[in-house]
Parts: structure tokens; C-alpha cells; sequence
């Protein structure tokens, strides 16, 4: 019961942690974190197969774009 | 029921996520801050579908090989009245991959416009707009 | 019973992109594939029968209880529809693309990845026409966007990559905004089917649910269709990329906008309070463009505002929601597809000998290229509605349409907003052509030839010929159309 509300609660947090950052490569992990919490709770709404997708996706795929391009032009907000 | 508390919380999350991409895309100065907040505003959406195929206390929409073995009418009958609505899973699963293309096409984009003017700043970048 | 050639519209598009990808870089096999394509893609619209083609599924059939005849309840399945309206659209969308496909293989080196991306925006907008399932439609629009930003990356302006960021950023958040109405209506009524929505939308006027969705819809189309707020980004989009591929984005941008206001109309047709919006920001893109037209100091710009313009007229005629006005704006919308493309391809040949379309550095080509000059005239005249053409046609039937709505004062903006129009293109005509240009240096001078490629001439000549036809024989044309309309307005 209550853990629905602990993730919805950590993916708000995240979110606007994530935003707040000047280095960027820790704004990539932090969106890593949210796109997990969006996946568990997706599995805890009962929808088992989006939230593979959303794991793989969210937490690892655009992730890993972001790195890329983080990493070809400079990793500080000016 | 707590289940309904859940769905409640839920489209309020969604609708903060939504809210937080907005701000990001208009206030925010770094390119790549824009790109998340499009792909925030993208998850706040997927989340708003998701909650939406959600039925307080039911199953998940898929059968099992065995219940598809032995499946009666009468079993099947019992399934569909207690899963969960997966009409809105389907949306949302063909929305993340576009979203995720959009993403890739957008970040490709940034790399181009950095090489050119060695800045990520959109001030910077589109100061030149005169018209 | 499924029309079996309706999905290859979409499908053969799709593969032939892929295989344009893969062969980027041979010169040859890409003019000769692409070419061929383009062939097969104009005669699949000629051959498809009439009819609707449901994907996988069936119908949820009930038996009626006197005689035990099973009858269909609801469409379980995504559906497509082919009608006169469909193969109209699909058919000008075809010819429009084979001239950009056609005008490009002419040139030094053809560029693979280039005709995908047109290949893969003829499929998207295709689906967007034939679509009969809202979700479907949200789908193709957004593969549609990536796809025009990609045409404008690969091959336009080396400050294309601004515009096509902006473009996609806007983009993704009116697609958002579109998924979240359809999520909205998807939640009240559990369809996602056109037909079944409109048949559940009967007793909901004042359901606030509803009309939260219609105006998130709303914003989705406004984006689409390149109006009001959104005008700005669409006429970048326009003048970012070469010419003869900005006839080909302008056209489906118009194709979009009937769609998704088809849709409109057919699902909320009964909510007056819509029709008024549509109609007030279309009135404001007509003036705004016709005049942001006037002050631009290059010829590309000047004409993609132009086309933003007359963008906002057929919006305004869509707009009136009656069948008359609905009617009158699909005609627009053709005739002004055909009748801008002449003018942008006119440009592209200016563009492509003089290397610039700024003023500044254009003047007196009249001796230089008078037959370019000829066409380009027979261009303006057409979008302006003078009478051999068809844009006549079409704008008479706009502001009849809008005398019997009611609103007379209508009349008279349209017939302002297209002296506007007409005026700014005959000041970039005349900057070209007739005015000697004295502050040109030694260094800047163009050499210009009156030499036109046989592909871009062929282009010409088809468009002039079709525009003059429709302008003296509108009536096998406009009737149809008129059917159709009657279809999508009579369930209000």
C-alpha cells in the first residue's frame, strides 16, 4: 500500500533534484532513478509488461543517449 | 479503499510531472535541461494513460499457460472480470518508444549545434533570430 | 470485406525508405529506385477500390432478438477508410513529392537518406489521412514531424538545425498535449474508434472532461496545421529547407490540417464554442502572416509566410462548420497546395542558379530569365484567386460559404487577407525581376541563364496545366468533395 506513494513521492523528488543540478552527468544518473521509480510503479499499477519496457528503456537507454552527448560537448552547465 | 487513494495520487503525480517538463522547456537555459523536460512531459503522460487502465484490486491482464490450457469459458469469463483494463498499456507502449526517438533525434540535434557554435546555451545559440 | 490495397499506401512508403537508406552513397541505384517508387507510389491511389480495411480482429457482432440475424455492435479493430476525399488527398501528395523525388535525382548527387526521409512523411501524412481511429492518427502525426525535421537536416540551410530543434521541441510538446486529450477521452467513453466516439459524444456538451479534451486537441492542431501561436515555427520550417521539398512540406502540412479538423469537426461538430475558436485563430494567421509577409527581406521567407497565410484561410473556412464551409476549405486546400507548389519550385530554380534569395543581392532578371519570370507571374496570379485559375474557384465558394453562415464581415477579411498575400508576392516579384539593382558590387554579381532543367520544366508545366483546368472545370471536382463533406458535417 504505502509503497505506491513512496515512489510517486521519489520520482517528484528526483525530478526536480535532477533539474536543479549544474553538473550534468549527475543530472543523467538522477534521471536514471526516475525512469526506474516510473517502472516500479508502473509494475505496481498492474501493468507488467509496459514496465519492462519503461525499465529498459527509462533507466538504460536514454540514459545512456544523454551520457553521449554529454560526453561530445562539456559535462558543466555554463 | 486504498486503491482508489492510489489512483488519485497517481494523476496527481503525473499532472506535477507534466507541470515540472513545462518548466523546464520554457525557463530552463541548457539545451539538454529542454531535451528532459520533453521526455518529462512524455512520462506525465504515460503515467496519466497508465493509471487510467488501473482497476483497484485486480490481476494483471495476462494469462497463464495453464489457465490457457484448461481455459473454459467460465474461466475466461472470471479473468476478464477481474483484470485490469490493458487497452491503455498498448498506447502507452508504442508512446515510449516515439518518445525515445524524438529524444534521440533531438540529443543528435544539440551534439550538431554545439560543434558549430562551441555552446549550450540557447540564449547564445538563437540570440541572431532577429525576424 | 477488407480492400486489400489500402495498407500498401502506408507499407510501401515505409519499406522503400528503408531500402533508400541502405542505399546511400551508390548514386545510380538511388535516381533509378527512387524514381520508381515514386511511379508505384501515384498508381497505388489509382488502383485501390473504395472501401474500409479492418487490421486483424473483428467485429463484436450481436444477434437481434425477432429475426437472428447477427448484426455488428462495435468495430473491435484499427480501421482505415478510403473514400473520393482520401484519394484526392493521397493523389496530390504523391504527384507533389514525385516533382520534389524527380527535381532532385536531376542534380549532381542524389543523397539516400534525403528521398527516405520523403518517403517515410508520404506514409506518415497518408496514415494521417486514411486513419478512422483517433490513436492511430496521434501516432503517424508524430512520425510525420520527426520525418520533416530530418528532410530539413539533411539537405537545407546550414541554420537548419536551429530551426528543425525548435520545430521538434514544439512538436513533442503538442503531441503530449494531443496524447493527454485522447487519454482524456479514452477514459469516459473506452473507444478510441471515430466512429464510435462520435456516436457516444450525443448527450455530453457540458461534460468539463470533454472540453478539457477538446482544447488540448485543439493546441495539438494548432501546432500541426502552423497556425496562430505556432505560425513562426512552420514558416521556418518552410524557408529552412530548399525550395522544391518546401512545396512538398507546405502541401502536407494542409493535408494535416484537413485531417485533424475533419476529425474535429466529426466528433465535436455539436460544441459551438470550438468552431468559433478555430475560426479566431485562423482570421488572426491570415493577417498575421499576409503582413509578417510584406516586411521580409528574403524571397523564401516572404513566400513561406505566404503559404502560413493561406494556411490560416483554409482554417477559417473549416472553421464555419457548416457543409458548405467544410467543403469549400478542402477545395482550398488543394487548389493552394497546387498553386504554392508552382511558385516554391519557382524558387528553387532561382535558388539554384542565383545561389541567394536575399533582395539585396536579386535585381533586374528580367532580361536574364524571362521565361522564369513568366511562370513565376502565372504562379502569383493563381494564388490570388484572379480567375482563369483555380484558387478563384475555391475562394468564391469560402466567403459564399461564409455570406450564409451568417457572417458577412468575413467576406471582406478573406478578400483582404488575400490582397495582402498577392501584394507581398508582387513586391518579391518585383525586387527579382524587374527592379535594376544598383547596389550590387562586382564580386556579387549572378549569372543567370534561362536555361530550365527538363525535370523542374516538366514540374511546371504539369501544375500550370492542372491549376488552369480546375479553374475552368471545377464542377466534376468540387462535387464530390461536396459529397464527402455533406458526410462528415451531417452527423451534427
Amino acid at each position: 500500500m504505502i509503497i505506491e506513494f513512496v515512489l510517486m513521492a521519489v520520482i517528484i523528488i528526483t525530478t526536480i533534484l535532477a533539474l536543479m543540478q549544474r553538473d550534468l552527468m549527475k543530472m543523467v544518473v538522477i534521471i536514471g532513478i526516475e525512469g526506474l521509480g516510473l517502472a516500479f510503479l508502473y509494475q505496481r499499477l498492474l501493468a507488467a509488461d509496459v514496465a519492462i519496457t519503461q525499465a529498459i528503456l527509462g533507466s538504460a537507454l536514454i540514459p545512456g543517449l544523454i551520457i553521449i552527448t554529454v560526453l561530445k560537448t562539456r559535462r558543466m552547465q555554463e | 479503499m486504498s486503491g482508489d487513494a492510489v489512483q488519485l495520487w497517481s494523476f496527481v503525480t503525473a499532472g506535477l510531472l507534466v507541470v515540472i517538463g513545462l518548466y523546464a522547456i520554457i525557463f530552463m537555459d541548457n539545451m539538454i535541461k529542454k531535451i528532459v523536460g520533453a521526455m518529462l512531459i512524455g512520462d506525465g503522460a504515460n503515467l496519466i494513460l497508465i493509471t487510467e487502465g488501473f482497476k483497484p484490486g485486480s490481476i494483471v491482464p495476462i494469462i497463464s499457460e495453464k489457465l490457457f490450457n484448461e481455459g473454459t469459458n467460465g474461466l475466461f469469463q472470471s479473468f476478464a472480470d477481474q483484470a485490469s483494463n490493458s487497452l491503455p498499456y498498448a498506447l502507452v507502449l508504442t508512446n515510449i518508444v516515439i518518445g525515445a526517438s524524438t529524444l534521440a533525434v533531438l540529443l543528435g540535434i544539440a551534439i550538431k549545434l554545439y560543434q558549430r557554435y562551441n555552446s549550450l546555451s540557447v540564449n547564445e545559440i538563437f540570440k541572431e533570430e532577429s525576424q | 470485406m477488407n480492400s486489400e490495397l489500402i495498407p500498401l499506401m502506408v507499407v510501401f512508403p515505409l519499406i522503400s525508405a528503408i531500402i533508400l537508406n541502405v542505399l546511400h552513397g551508390k548514386d545510380k541505384a538511388v535516381r533509378y529506385y527512387g524514381t520508381l517508387a515514386m511511379l508505384v507510389i501515384i498508381a497505388i491511389p489509382l488502383l485501390t477500390v473504395y472501401g474500409n480495411h479492418l487490421f486483424g480482429a473483428h467485429s463484436e457482432i450481436s444477434t437481434s432478438p425477432q429475426t437472428g440475424i447477427q448484426i455488428p455492435v462495435i468495430d473491435l479493430a484499427i480501421e482505415y477508410t478510403f473514400s473520393f476525399l482520401q484519394r484526392v488527398l493521397v493523389i496530390i501528395l504523391a504527384v507533389i513529392a514525385t516533382f520534389a523525388v524527380l527535381i532532385h535525382s536531376g542534380e549532381k548527387k542524389a543523397s539516400g537518406s534525403y528521398l527516405s526521409m520523403i518517403m517515410l512523411s508520404i506514409a506518415a501524412v497518408s496514415a494521417v489521412v486514411m486513419a478512422n481511429d483517433i490513436f492511430n492518427m496521434f501516432v503517424f502525426l508524430e512520425i510525420a514531424a520527426i520525418s520533416q525535421a530530418a528532410i530539413i537536416i539533411t539537405m537545407g540551410r546550414p541554420d537548419a538545425y536551429k530551426a528543425a530543434f525548435k520545430y521538434l521541441m514544439y512538436g513533442g510538446v503538442a503531441g503530449a498535449s494531443i496524447l493527454i486529450g485522447i487519454a482524456l477521452l479514452l477514459g469516459t467513453f473506452g473507444v478510441l474508434n471515430i466512429t464510435d466516439l462520435h456516436n457516444a459524444m450525443a448527450g455530453q456538451m457540458s461534460n468539463p472532461i470533454v472540453l478539457t479534451a477538446i482544447g488540448l486537441l485543439l493546441i495539438g492542431w494548432l501546432f500541426e496545421s502552423g497556425l496562430f501561436p505556432f505560425h513562426t515555427i512552420k514558416s521556418n520550417l518552410y524557408s529552412s529547407a530548399k525550395p522544391d521539398v518546401g512545396a512538398l512540406l507546405q502541401t502536407e502540412t494542409k493535408i494535416v490540417l484537413i485531417a485533424i479538423s475533419i476529425v474535429l469537426i466529426r466528433l465535436f461538430g455539436g460544441f459551438s464554442n470550438m468552431s468559433a475558436v478555430m475560426l479566431g485563430l485562423s482570421l488572426i494567421t491570415l493577417v498575421f502572416g499576409g503582413i509578417m509577409a510584406l516586411v521580409q527581406k528574403d524571397f523564401r521567407r516572404l513566400v513561406a509566410f505566404a503559404a502560413v497565410s493561406q494556411a490560416g484561410l483554409v482554417g477559417l473556412s473549416m472553421g464555419l462548420g457548416t457543409e458548405a464551409g467544410v467543403s469549400a476549405g478542402i477545395f482550398h486546400a488543394v487548389n493552394d497546395a497546387l498553386a504554392m507548389s508552382l511558385i516554391f519550385i519557382t524558387i528553387y530554380v532561382l535558388y539554384d542558379r542565383a545561389k541567394t534569395t536575399e533582395f539585396s543581392k536579386l535585381g533586374g532578371l528580367l532580361t536574364k530569365a524571362p521565361t522564369l519570370a513568366f511562370l513565376q507571374i502565372i504562379g502569383i496570379l493563381a494564388v490570388s484567386g484572379i480567375p482563369p485559375f483555380n484558387a478563384y474557384q475555391s475562394e468564391y465558394r469560402i466567403i459564399d460559404a461564409a455570406f450564409s453562415s451568417g457572417y458577412p464581415e468575413l467576406g471582406v477579411i478573406v478578400i483582404l487577407g488575400t490582397i495582402l498575400t498577392f501584394v507581398a508576392l508582387m513586391k518579391g516579384f518585383y525586387l527579382t525581376f524587374l527592379k535594376e539593382n544598383v547596389t550590387i558590387t562586382a564580386k556579387d554579381r549572378i549569372f543567370m541563364t534561362n536555361k530550365i532543367p527538363r525535370a523542374t520544366m516538366l514540374a511546371l508545366v504539369i501544375l500550370v496545366i492542372v491549376c488552369i483546368g480546375i479553374g475552368v472545370y471545377p464542377s466534376p471536382f468540387y462535387d464530390r468533395i461536396s459529397d464527402a463533406a455533406m458526410l462528415i458535417v451531417g452527423g451534427w
